[in-house]
């Protein structure tokens, strides 16, 4: 089953770099790469790692239905106000 | 000196340990797509020299002995690290599926092809020297097949992510 996750969106969003982030939550670059491009699910404890360290539930973070894009959101807020 | 010790001052002459303890510290693995393919190829060749021509089987050998020397670069620059070096979960994973690809085909391949020795060796009436010279090359081919197949496998399972 596909996992979704937004990890390069909360990535640029607090200008964290891909090895920045593997440091904190103790794995190589290249495999933030390949969770960020959907090529590799991680396991729950490297999951709850990163939500950690964004600081956010892991439901923010992965998911099983693509996450709407920024684009959406943004539209669907201009929307209802 | 003892003599081990002879033996590994000799290996570090070849400069192949430190080139693996340089990859180990950090040096950068790369997908290599094409190197396997040519050394499976090559050693193929070689085997295949080996069991069709028992008159010219230096031929296969030299062939054979060409391909391991190119495999035997493969697992220092390949994609996966070896077992002993720090692996996170996903190099963990890539390596597992890797070394069980390999085991797969190389069971598979060693059963067709001590049967086929086997088989060439009854309908060839091959003297005992013949059938010792076929089954060591066997062994080598299985031996570069180890070096070959985990290489092969995981650089093509995955794409390479590109440098930030």
């Amino acid at each position: 089953m596909d996992i979704y996750n937004r990890i390069a969106v909360f990535r640029a969003e607090r200008g964290t770099s891909r090895r920045a982030l593997a440091d904190a939550v103790g794995v190589n670059p290249q495999t933030i790469g390949y969770l960020e491009r959907g090529d590799y699910n991680p396991s729950l404890e490297l999951a709850m790692r990163i939500a950690a360290y964004f600081d956010v539930a892991i439901e923010h973070l992965f998911s099983f239905q693509p996450f709407e894009s920024v684009a959406v959101a943004l539209r669907r807020t201009d929307t209802a106000e | 000196m003892s003599l081990p010790e002879r033996l590994d001052n000799l290996a570090r002459l070849t400069g192949m340990p430190a080139l693996a303890e340089r990859m180990a510290s950090g040096g950068q693995r790369r997908h290599l797509r094409w190197f396997p393919i040519v050394a499976l190829l090559v050693v193929s060749i070689g085997m295949a020299l080996i069991v069709a021509s028992p008159q010219r089987s230096w031929l296969g050998y030299l062939v054979l002995i060409l391909g391991n020397a190119i495999a035997a670069w493969l697992p220092i620059f390949g994609p996966i690290k070896p077992w002993g070096e720090i692996a996170d979960e996903r190099e963990r994973q890539v390596r597992h599926d890797a070394y069980f690809a390999a085991f797969a085909t190389i069971s598979l391949v060693s059963v067709v092809g001590v049967s086929l020795i086997m088989s060439l060796t009854l309908i060839e009436r091959w003297e005992i020297g013949t059938l010792l010279f076929d089954l060591a090359g066997f062994i080598l081919f299985l031996f570069s097949l180890w070096e070959v197949i985990p290489t092969l496998h995981a650089s093509w399972a995955t794409r390479p992510i590109e440098d930030e």
